[in-house]
């Protein structure tokens, strides 16, 4: 739907545009939000990121965020909005869109943003607090979809109207005063910017014959009229890319269900009879593998596996492995530069 | 024995005792680190010392202001202490004919101590100036600067008092000076005044004649040893600043006053080294060897080291994993062995506190232990044994819990401290000793605790909204007015958003609701629960409804609200548009806003240490246990096969918790019997 509309559409701003599926690959720049845990809890997922952006010429540019504001979000939504919004007043400074790898903080800044448009006394209180951190509030993130005229975020499945408003209007403009700030999963930004042929064109060692169970995770698809992620009950961005590397997605009961990470350190059994429950479906499924495209949907299915006593039949359900890892061996890049010998659950591709 | 050397040893003793026993404190617990063979960590050791400890490499890559400012004071300070305040046994050895009135000593002394001196301004300017910096600027901080500043004003002070000073000119012309006749001793003052800054009680002569004569006695007698008072190029300026004083100077003996001023605030600085801020020099020195150039963490946790990707994927065994994890529990058992070191390595130049990810919640909650450099004082506090109240222990577990593990505190760290290993090393010691966290804390007692300790559904009715937008809330107008509201509001397809705080309190919220238990048929929490009713206490469609009924303090300790995975399915599946996620969100919220509210209050101990049996009698001991407790295995062995329809099975288990539900008449009923 909306994707084919989106190439045809007049007035796109530079270097915004060529979003249209199967075209030649834009180079795109982002600021990269890679989130708390990466750089010491998950660096192959950094490492992985880095690594594929750069065979795919997805710009990233390092800026010095804070916390998305997702943990905190138990104890105090405020701290969490006022966290979220930083980062937007941060990147608005850099006139560039977020970029994250992790769906809990790609979920958080979408839910932050929703909060501040339907919450004027919230926005307020937050642009004051930026005020005193010498930051200034992007005036997009606080006015309501209808009063900006909807420069929502170009999330695949967002309603037509809206991608055309965002097309037309441009996401960041480069003063960063009046706009908006996009925040895009990696998924889109792949699928959107590169694009299936644009993948498959890079794809040298395509792997053929894994199958692969793709796992959405929760934050960024529900709900879905904050995080404009995908279709929420039928999403379908991460099988694309997936197969775009030559792999096979398998169809899986419970590929839209919580990996159970949220309820660590919270209510442990809960949080593991969730893993238990999705990984054996995974398994059923015929998978080899589970693709995650999420921090902490990965430390939980492979680290927090990993800690399973040792005879648990979970150690043979399928290895948890990260989407940048697989794309990236798929387009040739070295096994140690994708961080693979770090996974604990021992994904190796080709199966030796 | 003279004063000097009186003072001299009284404040190196002091300064010996005090470092042994700091030093001690760090032998008596585990050594710092990484398990390196011996050579390795002598490699990186001998590449620390000139980058990271002389250099100061690590504020270099962080901040160029603040390695200006302690590069002078480091260089100035090590100048001054090896060139002059030990000149005795450094100087005097290593260049025969030393005098301190030579140049370049005179120079460089001036040099140094205008050096050190600009790095302090520049440190006070940072201070004042950087507001966040400011506002965690402590009494300690401004010590160690105050002290260093007073140090080198006292000294430059010393110097041009004996500039200006006739007594200490006579002392010197009684030593080196023979003048053959009067005039000669005239000539010479009069050098000394018109060239020299000396300022004599009678005005020598100050015709040229007479000073060109004091300029050849000058170059006979003096300049052998003293050199031209200019290269003082500090203390020179500041005597003729001080020239117009030079009678009370004179009057009360400035030189030598300032001259035991001087001593005494060296001999004191000395005896301080070892407390406080003042050990720094060699707690960071020491942190900085023993780490050896590693920027990142040598925490164990998530970062396995295996080598072995090519090998089978699926059957791998988990053991050596396993057993490394059984190191690092081990390690972490000696909580805070190896981090007395690196706790007394801080140097509180707080860049850790201004780059910290989670400063914006501090910026909201207030709380400064959410800061590294002022949660690392609270745990230095804590780990050194020494009682915290219980506010201060809430807030010092609650800055703990906050901290995301970013790594990037460790990574700025000018001295090296592994904070992220401090950090993770903390939040295992607190939680295994104390029920801080509002989650934990929140299970550890009933429902109908809960509503006695933290109050029902009070904060309802002062919320108001046109005096009961609970309880009256289906029927009074404000609901219409917020569907209206929720039309232009943006809200698409039907599902409703959040739109204020307060959710709970307001009737738009779930004045739809039909309780069709779709929430509940879709919570994969609900649905891996064996008994729902006795696990969760409410299931989120109950939940809904007590909201209704104006009962949110009834729902506050329901497990269900702290058990809640925030998957988001119930909300994204409600026919109606209820946030029900949102809601849950803002039970924690307030709870937890509640929570701290207590422990700002508490004047002993906050919350009862796990274990200690403080809530035993009132409170189900089940629920007391930890995590892992009944509910688990139950949860466990209720895992579904692989092979069962996950919409099948969640609908099955919400059936059951439905008709669970249905049972009890009344839930608030239910819960408070």
């Amino acid at each position: 739907m909306s994707e084919v509309m989106r190439g045809e559409l007049p007035g796109a701003t530079e270097g915004e545009t060529s979003s249209t599926r199967g075209a030649a690959p834009a180079a795109r720049t982002y600021a990269y939000f890679p989130g708390c845990k990466i750089a010491h809890h998950l660096p192959q997922y950094g490492a992985s990121v880095r690594a594929v952006c750069a065979a795919a010429d997805i710009g990233l540019e390092d800026v010095e965020f804070n916390c998305c504001g997702w943990p905190v979000r138990h104890e105090s939504e405020e701290a969490s909005v006022y966290s979220a919004v930083r980062n937007f007043a941060l990147a608005a400074r850099e006139g560039l869109p977020i970029l994250t790898p992790c769906k809990c903080c790609f979920g958080n800044l979408q839910h932050a943003r929703s909060r501040l448009r339907r919450d004027p006394a919230l926005a307020e209180r937050t642009a004051k607090r930026l005020a005193g951190d010498g930051l200034t509030l992007p005036a997009g993130i606080g006015r309501s979809a209808a009063e900006s005229g909807g420069t929502k975020p170009g999330g695949l499945n967002a309603p037509e109207a809206d991608t055309l408003a965002a097309n037309a209007g441009g996401s960041v403009r480069s003063d960063g005063s009046d706009a908006d700030v996009e925040v895009v999963h990696l998924l889109t930004a792949l699928d959107r910017d590169v694009g299936e042929r644009g993948l498959a064109d890079l794809v040298t060692r395509p792997l053929d014959g894994l199958r692969v169970a793709c796992h959405y995770g929760c934050h960024a698809l529900r709900p879905a009229t904050v995080t404009h992620f995908d279709d929420p009950l039928a999403p379908t961005v991460f099988e694309r890319v997936i197969a775009a590397a030559g792999a096979e997605p398998v169809g899986w009961d419970l590929r839209l269900e919580c990996c159970g990470q949220p309820l660590r350190g919270r209510e442990d059994a809960v949080s593991e009879a969730l893993m238990r429950k999705k990984l054996e479906d995974a398994a059923a499924s015929g998978a080899a593998a589970v693709a995650t495209a999420c921090t902490y949907c990965q430390l939980q299915f492979d680290v927090e596996r990993a800690r399973l006593p040792r005879g648990d039949a979970l150690h043979a359900a399928p290895p948890a492995v990260l989407f940048t890892q697989l794309l990236g061996l798929a387009f040739g890049l070295d096994a140690e530069e994708l961080g693979l010998e770090r996974n604990r659950t021992g994904f190796a591709w080709p199966r030796g | 024995m003279d004063f000097f050397d009186a003072g001299l040893y009284c404040a190196a003793a002091i300064c010996a005792a005090g470092t042994l026993w700091r030093a001690g404190r760090w032998l008596r617990r585990r050594p710092l680190g990484a398990r390196e063979p011996l050579h390795v960590r002598l490699v990186g050791m001998l590449r620390a010392l000139p980058l990271d400890v002389l250099l100061l490499r690590r504020t270099w890559r962080t901040n160029r202001t603040r390695w200006l400012a302690h590069a002078l004071i480091l260089g100035g300070f090590l100048g001054l202490l090896l060139f002059h305040a030990m000149d005795g046994v450094v100087t005097a050895d290593l260049f025969p004919g030393y005098e301190s009135t030579l140049d370049p000593w005179q120079w460089l002394r001036n040099l140094f101590g205008a050096a050190a001196l600009l790095g302090v301004l520049i440190a006070v300017a940072r201070r004042l100036a950087i507001g966040p910096l400011r506002r965690l600027s402590r009494t300690r901080d401004w010590a160690l600067l105050a002290a260093v500043g007073v140090i080198l004003c006292s000294g430059f002070a010393l110097e041009a008092a004996k500039l200006v000073s006739p007594a200490v000119y006579q002392r010197m012309t009684d030593d080196y000076f023979f003048p053959g006749s009067d005039e000669d001793g005239e000539a010479m003052r009069a050098f000394w005044a018109a060239e020299q800054g000396m300022v004599f009680e009678l005005a020598p002569p100050a015709d040229a004649a007479t000073v060109d004569r004091g300029r050849e006695l000058y170059a006979e007698s003096c300049v052998v040893c003293h050199a031209d008072t200019a290269s003082a190029f500090v203390s020179r300026p500041l005597a003729a600043l001080l020239a117009p004083a030079a009678p009370a100077l004179r009057a009360v003996r400035a030189d030598v006053l300032l001259w035991y001023a001087h001593v005494c605030l060296a001999f004191l600085a000395l005896a301080a080294l070892p407390f406080a801020k003042f050990f720094h020099p060699v707690a960071a020195t020491a942190n900085l060897l023993l780490r050896g150039g590693r920027h990142g963490s040598d925490a164990g946790g998530s970062v396995p080291e295996r080598s072995a990707p090519g090998r089978s994927s699926l059957r791998e065994s988990p053991a050596p994993v396993g057993r490394r994890e059984a190191r690092n529990a081990g390690a972490a058992r000696d909580t805070f062995g190896l981090t007395g070191l690196g706790m007394d390595a801080c140097t509180r130049c707080a860049e850790c506190s201004l780059r910290c990810s989670v400063a914006p919640s501090f910026a909201v909650l207030g709380n400064r232990d959410i800061l590294p450099s002022e949660k690392l004082a609270s745990l230095n506090r804590y780990a050194s044994g020494r009682p915290l109240s219980g506010a201060k222990l809430a807030a010092f577990a609650e800055g703990s819990r906050i901290c995301t593990e970013c790594l990037r505190c460790t990574e700025v760290c000018a001295s090296g401290i592994d904070l992220q290993r401090l950090w993770m090393a903390s939040k295992r010691e607190l939680a295994a000793r104390h029920r801080l966290d509002p989650n934990a804390e929140m299970r550890a007692r009933a429902v109908s605790e809960w509503v006695e300790l933290l109050g029902g559904a009070d904060d309802i009715s002062e919320r108001g909204r046109g005096g009961g937008a609970g309880r009256g809330g289906m029927t009074d107008g404000k609901g219409l007015g917020l569907e209206g509201d929720r039309e232009h509001g943006g809200a698409v397809d039907g599902v409703a958003e959040p739109r204020r705080l307060g959710l709970a309190d307001d009737a738009a919220s779930f004045h739809g609701c039909v309780q069709c238990t779709t929430c509940t048929s879709v919570c994969p929490v609900v649905a891996v629960s064996r008994d729902p009713a006795s696990e969760l206490d409410l299931t989120p469609q109950q939940i809904m409804n007590m909201l209704r009924m104006g009962l949110k303090g009834q729902t506050l300790g329901a497990r269900m609200v702290w058990s809640c995975t925030t998957c988001y399915k119930c909300q994204e599946h409600c026919p109606q548009g209820v946030p029900v996620a949102d809601v849950l969100f803002e039970l924690r919220n307030v709870a937890a806003e509640k929570l701290r509210e207590r422990a700002r209050n508490a004047e002993g101990p906050a919350l009862a240490p796990s274990g200690s049996g403080d809530t035993g009698g009132k409170t189900d001991v089940s629920r007391s246990a930890a995590p892992a407790g009944t509910t688990g295995t139950a949860i466990a062995a209720g895992g579904v096969s692989a092979t069962d329809g996950g919409d099948a099975t969640s609908a099955e288990a919400g059936k059951d918790a439905a008709s669970s539900s249905n049972g009890a008449a009344d839930p608030a009923m239910e819960e408070t019997k």
